[in-house]
Parts: structure tokens; sequence; C-alpha cells
């Protein structure tokens, strides 16, 4: 099986329903970086406090607000840090925010560069991407 | 109106086009089921994420059921001891007893009534969660992140199977053959070792063979025709009970299949 170059964030992506938050974070590095299941937990969980999602880590994922899902995808996809992260219209899980600073303050507690993630989203929205971190590509 | 002609035409056609369905279904089965034991024969298959779900499923499918599978053996076994030796008796066939016990409990009864019990709780529900994850996309997200369903989904859950089978199928051996030891001291008064070399006299290698054989198959089928019927659901939730109904049909065939050709060695 051909191994993607990127991980998704997105409402069409969802984690797995016979899995807590955690596992389904740390399933990617059992898999695919074949690591143990204690440590691959260890390192979800450390993931999901950065986020302040700690408290919902042995919960399931119907448990957490479309804010928190969002997050807990993030953290998932950083688990692979070779892979570019692709965000699916990330205003669909959080649709109060303003700004793209959400995203971006979770990526500086992930420690995830800025070249590392892509976001397709529509173009009447743009305006919400207006900070300069963002190039912005129209298609 | 149709003609006559015209009828028999459709009726051939339809003929046709449900025999090259039919090939299709089989092609695309067979294609699976080779998939399927190419990756139980690879190492890398085994990685700790479906040792994992594989540790879980048997869990869920055999020590879950252990109160329950043992007190169904006792009554069983006993039960069907207690028909076969008064059967026997009656006939003046006491010195049959243990190769009438170990033909009925161990080659036929064992794996098939476990095979029947596990078929209707785990085979519908590997069926249905399968077809669930098929239609909420998250098969689609284990493709996304590069998660073979094969590795992680399937082959734990058809792994299960087999080894629950052949152990829920062995105990059922035990559990029966001793309540069977009970019901013959209140027929013929006969003493444990009597019992034990009666029943070990009996017992040949090909019967032992043919238990776990019959077992692996089953429990292959058992889980492999349910993972196989899921994933083919189409993408909406109506879908989900008619994958399952299929599912449990040719999963019940598949264990009459099985079971008859098992009974070729009689011939």
């Amino acid at each position: 099986m051909a191994q993607p170059n990127t991980v998704p964030i997105s409402m069409h992506a969802p984690f797995l329903s016979n899995l807590n938050v955690q596992a389904n974070v740390a399933l990617v590095l059992e898999y695919q970086e074949y690591w143990f299941n204690g440590l691959a937990q260890q390192k979800a969980l450390e993931q999901l406090t950065r986020l302040e999602l700690g408290h919902k880590a042995t919960s399931h994922h119907t448990k957490l607000t479309h804010a928190e899902l969002f997050y807990a995808q993030l953290a998932r996809a950083s688990m692979l840090s070779d892979r570019e992260i692709v965000i699916d219209r990330p205003f669909g899980f959080v649709p109060f925010e303003s700004s793209v600073e959400f995203i971006l303050s979770a990526m500086a507690r992930l420690e995830i560069t800025h070249e590392r993630v892509r976001i397709i989203d529509l173009l009447a929205i743009k305006n919400r991407y207006k900070d300069e971190v963002c190039r912005i590509e129209e298609w | 109106m149709a003609t006559t002609v015209e009828r028999v035409g459709d009726w051939f056609a339809s003929i046709g086009e449900s025999t090259l369905q039919t090939v299709r279904n089989l092609k695309e089965s067979f294609a699976f089921d080779i998939t399927l034991l190419s990756h139980m024969f690879s190492p890398k298959s085994y990685n700790d994420a479906t040792v994992g779900v594989l540790v879980r499923q048997v869990y869920y499918t055999s020590v879950q059921l252990l109160p329950f599978y043992i007190t169904l053996s006792v009554i069983v076994g006993s039960a069907v001891v207690g028909i076969m030796v008064s059967t026997a008796m009656s006939f003046n066939l006491t010195a049959k007893i243990g190769y009438f016990i170990v033909q009925i409990i161990l080659d036929e009864m064992a794996p098939f009534i476990t095979v029947l019990l596990l078929a209707l709780r785990s085979g519908a529900a590997i069926n249905t969660e399968m077809a669930v994850m098929k239609v909420s996309g998250e098969t689609k997200t284990l493709d996304y992140f590069g998660i073979n369903p094969f590795v992680y989904l399937y082959l734990p859950r058809v792994l299960n199977g087999m080894i629950s089978m052949v152990m829920l199928s062995g105990l059922f051996v035990f559990v029966a053959l001793f309540s069977g030891y009970i019901v013959l001291v209140f027929f013929l008064k006969m003493g444990m070792t009597t019992y034990i070399m009666t029943i070990t006299e009996a017992i040949t290698l090909v019967d032992i063979a043919t238990l776990v054989i019959k077992s692996m198959l089953f429990g292959y089928v058992l889980s492999s025709i349910p993972v196989y019927r899921g994933n083919k659901t189409m993408m909406t939730y109506n879908a989900i009970p008619i994958a399952v109904l299929q599912g449990m049909v040719k999963l019940f065939v598949a264990i009459i299949v099985i079971e008859v050709l098992s009974l070729v060695r009689f011939v």
C-alpha cells in the first residue's frame, strides 16, 4: 500500500469510533512508525495536553466539541513529522472564529512549522486569512 | 407486447447476466481472500497496533463468552452423551460408546455449535462494525493515514475467528466429555479410569486433526465473510442492514458447505 505524503484534518477524516481520542492519535505512530503501544499513547497524551485536551484523552470523539475535534485531529496529524498537513475548511469546525489565528497558535504549541501546512478553503471567506503568514493561492 | 420468443430471449439474457455477476463476485471475493492470506503470512503485518486489535478481539469473542459457553457445553454435552448412551444400550452397543461419543462430540458438535454461536454473536457484530465504518468514512480515514485496512482491520478479526474457534471447540470437547462422564456414572456405573480409557482409545489423530482443521476453516469464514460483506456496503446508512443480512446468509451457507464437505471422510 502506497504511503500518502499528506495527512488530512477534515470532517471527512473522522476518528475511529471504537478507539478513544488518545488511542486514535497514537494509532498512526504504532502503525506507521512501529512504536510500542505504551510509548505511542504517552506521546499522544503529550500532544493532546499541549492543546489543553489532556482531560478528554480517554473520551470518545463523540464527547468532543467541533473545536476540540479540530485540535485533536491536528494532534493526530502532527504525529507523523515527515508528512504535509492538509487542513480542509477549518472554519467548518469552528465557524465562530474570525481569523486563522487559532490554527497558528495550535500549530505553535505542537511545534508544527508553517511550511508543513496547507489550508484548503472557500474564496468567500478569504478575508479570514488576511494575516501575512499565509500565502494565498486562488484556484 | 412482447412475443414469446422475446420473453424467452429476455429470460436467457437475465440468466447470463446473473451468471456473469456471480462470476465477478466470486473473482472479487477470491482476490480479497488472497490479499488477506498474503498479509496473514507476512511478518510485517504484525505491528503493535494489529496485535493490540487481535488481543481485544480474542477477549471480546472468547473470554467474555466463557461463562455462557461453559454452561452451554455442560448442558449440550450431558444431554448428547445421555441420549447416545441410552440408544447404545438399547441396541446392545455399549462396547462402542467411546467411539460414538468421540465421533459426535469431537468431530461434529464441538465445531458446529461453536461456529453457530460465534456467527450469531461475533459474525453479526463484525459485519455491522465494518459496514458502519465504511459508511461513516472511518475506513477512508485509515486510507488517508496510510493504514492498510487489511492489516489493521481485517487480519486481526480473521485471526481472532480462527484462534477463538479452535480454543472454544477444544474447551467444548473437554467440558462435554467431563459432563458426559457424570451421565455415564448414572447409566453404566462406569469408573473414571475406565471412562478415560474408553475415550482415549476411541480418539485418533484423525479426529483431533479434523477438529482443528474444521474449527480453523469455520473460524476463517466466520470473520472473513462478514468483513468482506461489511466492506462492500454502499455509502448510505440504510444499506447497513442489507449488508448484514447478505453477509449472515452467505456465512450460514459457507458453514453448511464446510460441514457437508467434512463428512466426506466417512464416505
